[in-house]
């Protein structure tokens, strides 16, 4: 688990080997990473080679948060024995390596931490799978289509969470180790490291200099919060909300997003299982009663609490921002709302471009 | 495998299970283990292969070992809840939520309004209340439903009427052959009541109209929206402050609530 290390060695891993090592690691971790599919999208996935996984991509179409956070996952099995039932919550772990995280997807983590893993009661079967999982991220050398990570920094390139980062610079990567575990894997890999020379240090800093240089300013998110929480119609809202679908796909590829539904589910006439599924606020039964009630039918209001949680609530609450700028919410949307429109929109800038 | 998780229920028999009205039941249960817990306070109940649902615990721990609940047929949960009978387990996890706390009203008069099935939670604040009658001033309950068979506890509110130390009043939208009783909305017997509220603190539980309508005749009356506090129910599915549908502006009322004043409600913009 990534704390910052301020002090941490820097490696050198040759471009031919990265491949190795995922295959390496292969041994004692089930590994993630991107592979491009045979339509030429870019998923995460579980490989069995480490020629699978594709380093040459903008990002993937959904963030590895189904590893952490499976969209559907068993929280108890139960059997009904007499009037009583037998129960168990099955917490199973394997260790896991995810590489080729870019850095927002990175940044997610953080508030999964804060929101699941942190407050009054941790939760186990999420803690059980982030101590098992060892991040191999992987800095952007560029902008990507409606991506804003460098306005609200978490990204293109991060300073920690990370175990192991790579930057690509002149023939490979230049590796920095972010926490002990990073540290371990580098040193049970030696083969495939070398420590990094004094030139390769400043291929990755200006490789991260040039990256921040690309993003244009699209908006300012401290006037974008200051709209929002002064409570007054927005029109800029009102749009969005006359065009969203209710379709929920942003929030379903929001690497951040971590509400969810709990349900019963039975697999025979005595047995069954309580499941835990991705939920979204964009729905309006999120918030319906039973009898009816809704606190949040309309979807103007459903449009700016989305908002609100992201930009204001999560500040409050986790002490971050619940967007990381990936972009991926515009490329989801059926309504052809776009994320960094509408921010800029909020705050008070001319719209952007985008891209 | 784990048993640490906290989704697990702790399994508890049903002891009881009485008719209040033809869609309110209640259920009294005894949990393996015990636990201690403040009125205003809710549980999640389970029942396995059909979920679970948020419910406000009805009795006070003043009671005993035991938990009520009062329940209305509202939807799948609860229609298989009314199925239930003695003998018959369901589970409990909790208590969730920070429940009221009657400290700050120690020694003040205490006007408690409900509507509908909005007693259950006040109900164990009730009986609270009245455990340590000597630490408050008036009492005053104000409580109706939408017919005479509506109203729920009824022997207990025979009881309370024919206590002394506190004045009962109720009230129905809708009367039927036999109502002798008051027949108009709740709003109503606080614009009729005759104490001097001004200094009162009043607990407001009920559908989230009966709220607004009471809550505005109480503050006609000269109570401060500090004073007023309110119960509110929300789709409550993990209880751990986690699974987000309960938010309320930036807070959760599984845990930051259920229990808010008005002037708590009002910074946050929130409607009950």
């Amino acid at each position: 688990m990534g704390n910052a290390k301020t002090n941490m060695p820097e490696y050198f891993l040759k471009a031919d080997d990265l491949q190795a090592l995922l295959s390496a690691l292969m041994a004692s971790a089930r590994v993630i990473a991107p592979v491009r599919s045979d339509w030429e999208e870019v998923l995460f996935e579980p490989i069995v080679n480490g020629e699978q996984a594709t380093f040459e991509y903008e990002n993937a179409v959904v963030s590895p948060k189904d590893f952490l956070l499976p969209q559907t996952e068993v929280l108890a099995r139960y059997r009904r024995v007499g009037k009583s039932y037998q129960v168990e919550a099955p917490i199973e772990a394997p260790p896991q390596v995810i590489a080729g995280i870019r850095s927002c997807d990175l940044s997610a983590v953080q508030i999964w931490d804060e929101a699941i893993g942190s407050g009054e009661y941790p939760d186990p079967y999420y803690l059980a799978r982030r101590r098992g999982t060892t991040f191999i991220s992987i800095a952007c050398p560029t902008v990507f289509e409606n991506h804003f990570c460098a306005v609200l920094d978490t990204g293109p390139t991060l300073q920690s969470g990370f175990d192991l980062h790579l930057t690509a610079i002149e023939g490979g990567y230049a590796a920095q180790v972010g926490s002990d575990a990073g540290l371990r894997l580098v040193t049970e890999q030696c083969r495939f490291f070398r420590p990094s020379a004094p030139s390769e240090l400043q291929q990755r800093e200006q490789a991260a200099r040039d990256a921040v240089a690309q993003f244009a300013a699209r908006f300012d998110i401290a006037a974008v919060q200051r709209a929002l929480s002064s409570g007054a119609d927005l029109d800029a809202i009102g749009d969005a909300a006359s065009r969203c679908q209710d379709c929920g796909g942003c929030l379903f590829v929001c690497p951040t997003c971590t509400c969810f539904d709990v349900r019963d589910y039975p697999t025979g006439e005595n047995t069954g299982e309580r499941l835990r599924t991705w939920d979204t606020c964009a729905y309006a039964g999120f918030t319906r009663m039973a009898g009816g009630a809704n606190p949040s039918a309309s979807r103007d209001v459903r449009v700016r609490r989305r908002l609100m949680h992201k930009l204001v609530y999560r500040l409050e609450s986790e002490g971050l921002l619940g967007c990381v700028g990936c972009g991926r919410c515009i490329a989801a949307c059926l309504g052809n709302i776009s994320l960094v429109d509408l921010l800029a929109r909020l705050g008070g800038q001319e719209k952007s471009r985008v891209g | 495998m784990s048993d640490s998780s906290p989704y697990l229920p702790t399994p508890a028999a049903l002891s009881a299970v009485r008719d209040e009205t033809p869609d309110i039941k209640t259920f009294r249960v005894q949990p393996e283990q015990v636990f201690d817990y403040r009125p205003g306070q809710f549980v999640m109940l389970s029942l396995w292969g059909f979920g679970e649902a948020p419910f406000s615990i009805a009795s006070s721990r003043s009671d005993g070992d035991t938990m009520d609940f009062s329940i209305k047929r509202v939807g799948g949960f609860t229609e298989q809840m009314h199925l239930l009978q003695p003998g018959d387990e369901v589970g409990v996890r909790g208590p969730f939520g920070n429940g009221f706390d009657v400290e700050p009203a120690r020694g003040a008069n205490l006007v408690f309004v409900a509507g509908g099935i909005g007693l259950a939670p006040l109900r164990a604040l009730i009986h609270e209340v009245l455990s340590r009658r000597q630490d408050f001033g008036q009492i005053v309950l104000l409580y109706g439903a939408r017919t005479p068979a509506d109203l729920v506890y009824r022997d207990e509110l025979d009881r309370l009427r024919s206590r002394s130390d506190l004045r009962v009043q109720l009230t129905v939208d809708l009367g039927d052959g036999k109502w002798t009783g008051h027949v108009g909305v709740v709003p109503e017997l606080i614009k009729k009541a005759p104490e001097d509220f001004t200094r009162w603190t009043a607990f407001v539980c009920g559908p989230p109209i009966m709220i607004r309508f009471t809550v505005q005749a109480l503050l006609a009356r000269g109570l401060e929206p500090g004073r007023i506090v309110t119960t509110l129910e929300r789709q409550m599915q993990c209880g751990l402050g986690k699974c987000g549908h309960c938010y309320i502006g930036g807070k959760l009322v599984c845990a930051d609530g259920p229990v808010f004043t008005w002037q708590q409600l009002q910074e946050m913009g929130a409607e009950p």
